[in-house]
């Protein structure tokens, strides 16, 4: 997979053909196209946060799906949201909370790399963001951030964290619950940074760990052992091989009939096969996709500044007080 | 802690940040349980034993805010500490016994304690400072056990509460903490991939299938606005949208809703007839005004989901998942998303199947997600002792057209 933007008299070269991009335009999306020139055959999507997420230019190590997606419930990204981000890095997670806050909302990005800054800021404009997205290529560490008492949620994602909680505090909007949350690879940087959103008032700290595993659903032999003990020795290889040979001659004849309603697609949970291994009983199982996974993306550390009301006195129990004393 | 007071915003009737009167709200008490109340006017709020405060004082207040309840329910803001910054000291347990004999107030003197809190007689202060007083073995602690101790007599004896937020991610955890059948087990960080797959936005238009008792379809609808709409899809006559009334929503928001039964699902409308046998009543032209508003009704909504090629097809359902993507695919737009949930990877294989082999959907994909949470102290961090072991899964693919060119 990957992006094109559509340009007059431009090609798009694969290993398997050469695409005209004249030819796209007027096409409409989710439509295959063959090559001119070649056997290859591609399908043209419209663009999602989770497919530009696929093929971004890579800058900076990206957010991916499952911790976008915990975060942005964590922060509450609902239409309307006032959100800061930083740094912008590759943009993966900007085009997501774009999305979600939308039409209404806005994100303020900031990146400290010259670069990176005007690379982000050329992509949310050829997105059709800008209206929703503001990149500011400054140094949050240094300067803090250029907005006072107004957003709703911030977002974290800096080698140093704990050093931007303060100017964090001050960007919130005073009169509603402001929900920070800071992306961490590194356990030493969360345990700093929780310190700091401890040391400036922010409560309701919690940190997690998201991960997502990936199945797959197989077509196995499962003959009865009884088979062995008749003293036969059932070749599964070649058992699963056949399995799949028969799958894949069942999705070119779906691909030549062209069925957009009801499939006639024989009922998988009959768990038997037809052809020459039909002696055995066949169970739809699952199994990992791959043998090796994602291990671990970052620590995500969310908290609360909630706003104080003037009517407030602030309730610290009086043992602790005393304790405080003790220790001193 | 020294505080800067500053004064709250403007309350506005549509803000969805401050509580009004009749909204569902769900408050947090100090024990961890969470139960919802709806703040009708004029009327006294019981907690138990945290105690109890008119409705009227919650009013206008923000959501997501603690309070204290004082003498004859008077509430005060709260401001819970995040931690203690422990410094340890050279204690150990070892001389620690665990006999239950520490505690010198008797059974009747604490439980007197208690009765005089709850007048109002006693703070909750004294009540913990007598209590901890009276522990034999309270100095010999370490510096982390104590602050732990007094936190968890605090949880037992403070009179607070929270009044959590309408948001997905409040609802969405209290369910599935507290009943998680309800909406099929699904937990947040599970609901959180299933609304960036299926790529809800603002104006998306959505096909739903949903028996979480419309946890998913609440956590969309909070996402779309007119021209964007869901439509739900439900089995019977009436559907089961408890879960939507927790979330407070206004007129706006519920207009962008549409329900439709299976039973309409793929068949022709029939045109409206009415039989008048010669009644002529009033009660009976009423009636019949009635019947052909709900008839027009139905047309408009079956219309909607024959004429609308949906962004967003999202399947949570008991029914077979594979024999609900054959019916409802073809409403799916193409280059659109199809995010299928079920607590049981099982019941999902089929369905990937179905789309493996099926030319009109490509990326088909089966995932299940892993979240573990974290203690972060100095010098005490760790995962917590217990996790939740099964959050459901979700099947995924991108519909295409068989057009080729």
């Amino acid at each position: 997979m990957s992006s094109t933007v559509i340009q007059k008299d431009r090609t798009y070269n694969t290993r398997n053909g050469v695409y005209h991009h004249n030819q796209m335009v007027g096409l409409s999306y989710g439509q295959k196209m063959k090559a001119t020139s070649g056997k290859g055959t591609m399908y043209l999507l419209h663009p999602t946060p989770e497919l530009w997420t696929k093929v971004l230019p890579h800058r900076t190590q990206i957010l991916y799906l499952p911790d976008i997606s915990f975060i942005s419930m964590w922060l509450d990204l609902v239409p309307g949201k006032k959100v800061i981000e930083t740094g912008t890095g590759s943009g993966s997670f900007s085009h997501s909370i774009a999305r979600n806050i939308s039409p209404d909302g806005h994100l303020y990005t900031y990146e400290y790399h010259e670069q990176r800054f005007e690379k982000a800021k050329a992509e949310f404009e050829a997105h059709g963001l800008s209206n929703i997205v503001t990149s500011k290529h400054r140094d949050v560490i240094a300067n803090g951030f250029d907005i006072e008492n107004y957003v709703d949620a911030i977002f974290l994602d800096l080698p140093a964290p704990w050093e931007v909680i303060g100017a964090s505090k001050k960007a919130f909007n005073k009169g509603v619950v402001g929900r920070i949350c800071s992306f961490s690879p590194c356990i030493e940087q969360v345990q700093r940074t929780v310190l700091a959103l401890n040391e400036h008032g922010f409560t309701g700290i919690r940190m997690y760990e998201c991960l997502v595993r990936d199945f797959e659903a197989q077509h196995i032999p499962l003959p009865d052992i009884s088979t062995a003990m008749d003293g036969a020795k059932v070749k599964f290889k070649k058992l699963q091989f056949e399995q799949k040979l028969a799958h894949k001659r069942k999705r070119l004849d779906t691909d030549s009939i062209s069925t957009a309603t009801t499939g006639n697609n024989s009922d998988a949970s009959n768990s038997t096969n037809n052809g020459s291994s039909s002696y055995y009983r066949y169970s739809l199982a699952s199994k990992c996709g791959q043998c090796e996974t994602r291990g671990h993306t970052s620590y995500l550390t969310f908290a609360e500044l909630v706003p104080i009301l003037e009517s407030t006195t602030v309730a610290v129990s009086g043992e602790k007080e005393e304790e405080a004393k003790i220790q001193v | 802690m020294e505080v800067e007071s500053n004064s709250p915003e403007t309350t506005s009737s549509n803000n969805p940040n401050i509580i009004k009167v009749n909204d569902s709200v769900l408050i947090r008490m100090p024990s961890g349980n969470e139960k919802f109340i709806v703040l009708e006017p004029n009327t006294t709020v019981s907690l138990g034993k945290f105690g109890s405060f008119k409705s009227d004082d919650l009013v206008g207040k923000q959501y997501g805010l603690s309070f204290e309840i004082h003498d004859n329910g008077v509430l005060k803001q709260f401001i819970p500490e995040a931690f203690d910054v422990v410094d340890e000291t050279e204690a150990n347990n070892q001389d620690i016994r665990g006999d239950n004999q520490a505690q010198t107030l008797s059974h009747e003197e604490i439980e007197e304690l208690k009765k005089k809190g709850l007048s109002g007689a006693v703070s909750t202060e004294e009540i913990i400072n007598s209590i901890t007083k009276n522990n034999q073995e309270f100095n010999k602690k370490t510096e982390y056990s104590k602050s732990k101790y007094l936190k968890r007599k605090e949880n037992k004896y403070r009179k607070m509460f929270t009044a959590l937020g309408p948001t997905v991610y409040n609802i969405t955890n209290h369910f599935f903490n507290k009943n998680p059948t309800k909406t099929r087990y699904l937990r947040i960080d599970t609901l959180s991939q299933i609304l960036s797959l299926s790529n809800v936005y603002s104006s998306s238009k959505v096909l739903l299938v949903d028996e979480t008792q419309a946890l998913i379809l609440s956590s969309i609808l909070q996402k779309i606005r007119a021209p964007g709409l869901v439509l739900a899809l439900h089995d019977g006559d009436t559907p089961t949208f408890n879960i939507m009334d927790h979330f407070n929503f206004s007129k706006d928001t519920l207009d962008n809703l549409h329900s439709l039964s299976f039973k309409h699902v793929g068949k022709e409308m029939e045109p409206f007839i009415e039989h008048s046998d010669g009644q002529t009543s009033e009660s009976y032209h009423r009636a019949a005004k009635r019947r052909k508003a709900n008839h027009e009704k139905l047309a408009k909504t079956v219309g909607i989901l024959n004429n609308t090629a949906f962004d967003s097809l999202i399947i949570s359902t008991k029914y077979n998942p594979a024999s609900v993507i054959k019916i409802l695919e073809k409403h799916l737009g193409d280059s659109r998303m199809l995010v299928v949930h079920s607590p049981h990877k099982e019941a999902l294989l089929e369905a990937f199947e179905y789309l493996r082999s099926s030319a009109t959907f490509l990326n088909v994909n089966l995932s299940e997600s892993w979240l573990r949470e974290y203690q972060v102290l100095p010098g005490r961090t760790h995962p917590l002792m217990s996790m939740s072991s099964e959050g459901g899964f979700i099947l995924t693919a991108i519909k295409v057209s068989t057009l080729v060119s």
